[in-house]
């Protein structure tokens, strides 16, 4: 059976490689279907066929093992908290939202402290699907811009949406309710291990995209988000009102989010009390089931089942184990387990799935086998550092993801052109979060578990790196900006450049935080980081098509 | 306590670099976008396993 498994990823790979070029002229949740039913009929057959392969008894068995490859919590857990969104927003909550943000940007800590707040709150809700407070505050967002209140202009707009659904799209990794990081947790086995890195990575990694949607993207597709941006966008000072209903049901909606967080009711499912919330919302604002479905929206919902039908297709057939071989394969190459390492941690990035737990279930037992338990290729150390890597990574791959991905939410919020935001989103989960994810995890983390007193040395190493690495994201940001603003490069090729030095210092960085410190490891990690980072910009199509006009663009806008 | 050190600093960071980002960059500004990083990063350390 097993190159029966390297055939369905093959498929799986072209499906989701031609849907990204446009190749496949059908829906993306039409062409998982299409993947699903094929690699199943392939996996029959073999089955069928090959002596070994287990027969009549096992063909049965694969729709079966397809279907069990749906994974129901998320998917709910999306259905809650748009069920709960649409309730707040038929009670008028969203206005006392509207309302409450109005007066805090008139506090002391003005609209930057109040955006800095904004743009953190999806982390610091610690829900598992960072669609729920997505589908909740988008809107809310989009309110602040030029079109409603006009206290954001439109570029300030773009990037305060981006910035919030960087942090939306990553937000399911630390979450202690079902959230993905617990995948890499439970195998690690100490639940809570990987959260911190997460957290932190993810802390700063949200203004890194707000400085790449700065400096990069509203400079290079000014005009590709349709949001009229009006001369005059100083606040207007609308008045903001919102209804007494409204203001309960927040409160009802923030009470249901501290039950959930902290499991008020026991060790019950999060979609229980944000059900329990929805309807408690639905009496006090006498509202009907009409005004709750409204808000339920079946695009992200149908992408994740098709994702979750195409994965489990894999997964049954042995497309995951063919992907363990290749990649058990490369470390044996020139390029060596840092390189191969390199890769593997931003795959999920490089393949970006509707919902990251799709990959991260059938990958984080491959990167497991890496270790101790499995081939040896890495300490206990080194696995623990690498999956700390990788489950940032791929608990942000959502966010890019063009097959019913988070930020399409974002972009569809701020009328942009689909991929509008991908850059900023995969450049963050290739160069910047897996590495300091990786510092908290070796530089801090290791001391509280074992049993050492975590030290100010440790707390200012990490400070510093961040800063260091903001501050050389900057200076390449600015330089890159300018090369393309003087004509010295297109958009694609400055994406070719970006991504790679990003990944070269991604790997080389990660090779040496896992103690492979010799030249040539490090070498190879970077140039494993370089080849995923060309990997994600050949899989971003767009930038050819904009080429040729981003000039014209850049100086009507100067 | 240093990982809470570690997060209000870092909150810090991030909330003055998201204000400059949003070309809100007076000193004003950038220590208002400070503070509001720090109440985020308060907010998510204490949720995380101490």
């Amino acid at each position: 059976m097993e190159y029966v498994g390297f055939i369905t990823l093959g498929i799986f790979i072209l499906a989701v490689v031609g849907t990204l070029f446009k190749k496949i002229p059908l829906p993306l949740q039409t062409v998982m279907i299409l993947v699903t039913i094929v690699n199943v009929i392939i996996g029959g057959v073999a089955h069928l066929t090959l002596h070994e392969g287990g027969g009549l008894a096992a063909a049965k068995l694969l729709p079966a093992k397809v279907m069990g490859g749906i994974i129901i919590h998320p998917l709910t857990a999306l259905l809650a908290g748009l069920l709960i969104a649409g309730a707040l927003s038929a009670s008028g909550g969203f206005d006392a939202i509207k309302v409450i943000i109005s007066k805090l940007r008139k506090s002391p800590i003005g609209m930057a402290g109040t955006v800095a707040i904004i743009v953190q709150l999806p982390l610091m809700s610690a829900l598992p699907c960072g669609r729920i407070l997505a589908a909740a505050l988008l809107p809310v967002i989009f309110s602040f811009g030029p079109e409603e209140m006009g206290v954001l202009n439109k570029r300030q707009l773009i990037i305060l949406t981006g910035a919030y659904a960087r942090n939306a799209f990553g937000s399911c990794g630390p979450s202690p309710l079902g959230g993905v990081g617990a995948i890499g947790e439970g195998f690690l086995g100490k639940i809570g291990y990987l959260r911190a890195p997460q957290a932190f990575s993810l802390l700063i990694g949200t203004a890194l995209v707000a400085l790449f949607l700065k400096f990069l993207t509203t400079k290079l597709y000014p005009d590709d988000v349709k949001v009229k941006d009006e001369s005059n966008t100083a606040s207007r000072d609308i008045k903001v009102t919102a209804p007494v209903k409204g203001y309960i049901s927040l409160g009802i909606f923030v009470v249901t989010l501290v039950v959930a967080l902290f499991e008020v009711l026991g060790k019950v499912p999060v979609q229980t009390p944000l059900v329990l919330g929805a309807i408690l919302i639905m009496i006090v604002a006498k509202l009907n089931l009409e005004d709750l479905m409204s808000g339920i929206i079946l695009m992200p919902a149908t992408a994740m089942v098709s994702g979750f039908l195409a994965a489990g297709s894999l997964a049954a057939t042995g497309g995951f184990d063919a992907l363990g071989l290749i990649f058990n394969g490369v470390a044996g190459t020139w390029l060596g387990t840092a390189g191969m390492i390199a890769i593997l941690v931003q795959v999920q990035t490089i393949l970006p799935l509707s919902c990251s737990r799709i990959l991260t279930a059938a990958f984080v037992p491959v990167l497991y086998l890496l270790g101790p338990a499995g081939t040896g290729l890495l300490t206990a150390t080194q696995l623990a550092i690498v999956m700390s890597a990788y489950i940032i990574n791929a608990t942000t791959s959502c966010g890019p993801s063009p097959l019913g991905g988070g930020g399409m939410m974002a972009e569809g919020a701020i009328r942009a052109e689909t991929g509008y935001l991908r850059p900023a989103f995969s450049f963050a989960s290739l160069a910047f979060m897996p590495i300091l994810a990786a510092v908290v995890m070796k530089v801090m983390k290791f001391n509280t578990f074992h049993e050492a007193t975590t030290s100010l040395g440790a707390s200012l190493n990490v400070i510093l790196i961040t800063v260091v690495l903001l501050a050389v994201n900057i200076v390449l940001f600015k330089i890159l900006a300018n090369m393309v603003t003087s004509g010295q490069v297109t958009p694609r090729i400055l994406y070719f450049i970006l991504f790679s030095i990003g990944g070269a210092i991604s790997g080389g960085m990660l090779a040496y935080l896992i103690d492979m410190t010799s030249i040539i490891q490090i070498v190879q990690g970077a140039i494993g980081g370089v080849i995923a980072g060309n990997l994600m910009v050949l899989m971003t199509p767009r930038g050819q098509e904009y080429s040729l006009e981003y000039e014209d663009s850049v100086e009507m806008k100067a | 306590m240093y990982n809470i050190f570690t997060f209000l600093v870092g909150g810090a960071i991030s909330g003055a670099v998201t204000a400059y980002a949003m070309d809100m960059s007076s000193s004003k500004e950038l220590v208002q976008g400070a503070i509001g990083g720090m109440i985020a990063a308060l907010t998510i350390v204490l949720l995380l396993p101490q």
